[in-house]
């Protein structure tokens, strides 16, 4: 394999081969997105050693359930985080309820990551869109994705009727996609 | 309000932003899937949400996995039988 021919490759031929019983591409996929799903899980569990465990466990999922994945339902970044995300909220839940009292930090990381010159533009314009968003409708997206509550959990925790949640939610998400496909649907 | 021009079954954009991140009750999730199995303006809907939402990862910071992590995994996949591919 040449690097070349790594970087052309589409997520989504990927994982056809991966259906198909390629445990190489298990292993391009694997390099390819291992680092942002151990920082995401990381951020979820604020634990090194549950975010390796996690990321093990999505990369076996993706291995085994591989013919699953549908394009239409988003691109295989998501689909990988997704299911990151909800095994990461599941451990906490469970974690939380060992030790009531254990309330997780949220990692102030943002301006380590705002001053990485390695980040791509496409990223860097991503931070910046998210950046841009009023805070209310930042922290509502935060809230939903890294803690996993839901509108009416949100609109408890924040005070406010769930349908000033919702509407957030929806122009925060409706914000970042015109920000990031100009002229886009 | 819209409704679906043949099925007559209201859209769920309202409720696409919990569904995607797992937030719906039963009741609730199993209206939104049957309105997705018949609404291809849903299911698009739907995945332009889930791919906003997972924007969000965009801002946290990458952390390079130690070797050993991925020869674990790929020793466990040495093991593993092949995938089942679906019914094509």
């Amino acid at each position: 394999m040449t690097a070349t021919a790594a970087k052309t490759e589409r997520d989504e031929d990927l994982v056809m081969a991966i259906s198909g019983g390629d445990r190489q591409a298990l292993a391009r996929l694997y390099d390819r997105y291992a680092p942002l799903l151990l920082g995401v899980g990381q951020r979820i569990l604020a634990n090194r050693r549950e975010a390796e465990d996690l990321v093990h466990d999505v990369f076996l999922e993706a291995w085994r359930q591989a013919a699953d994945y549908d394009p239409r339902r988003g691109s295989v970044r998501t689909w990988l985080l997704m299911r990151l995300r909800s095994r990461a909220l599941d451990r906490r839940k469970s974690a939380a309820a060992r030790l009531v009292s254990n309330e997780v930090p949220i990692e102030e990381d943002r301006e380590a990551v705002a001053e990485d010159p390695s980040l791509a533009p496409d990223r860097a314009g991503v931070r910046r869109a998210l950046m841009q968003l009023p805070k209310e409708q930042r922290t509502v997206l935060e809230l939903a994705y890294f803690e996993g509550l839901s509108s009416s959990e949100i609109a408890q925790r924040l005070d406010a009727p769930i349908g000033t949640v919702k509407s957030r939610v929806a122009a925060a998400l409706a914000k970042l996609r015109a920000d990031l496909h100009p002229g886009g649907a | 309000m819209r409704w679906h021009a043949t099925h007559g079954a209201q859209h769920v954009d309202k409720s696409l932003a919990d569904y995607a991140l797992g937030g719906l009750a039963a009741e609730e999730r199993a209206e939104v899937e049957a309105h997705l199995g018949a609404c291809p303006r849903c299911v698009t809907k739907l995945a332009a949400t889930v791919d906003a939402f997972a924007l969000l990862a965009e801002n946290v910071a990458e952390v390079e996995p130690a070797p050993r992590l991925r020869s674990r995994l790929l020793d466990t996949i040495a093991l593993e039988p092949l995938p089942i591919r679906s019914a094509s």
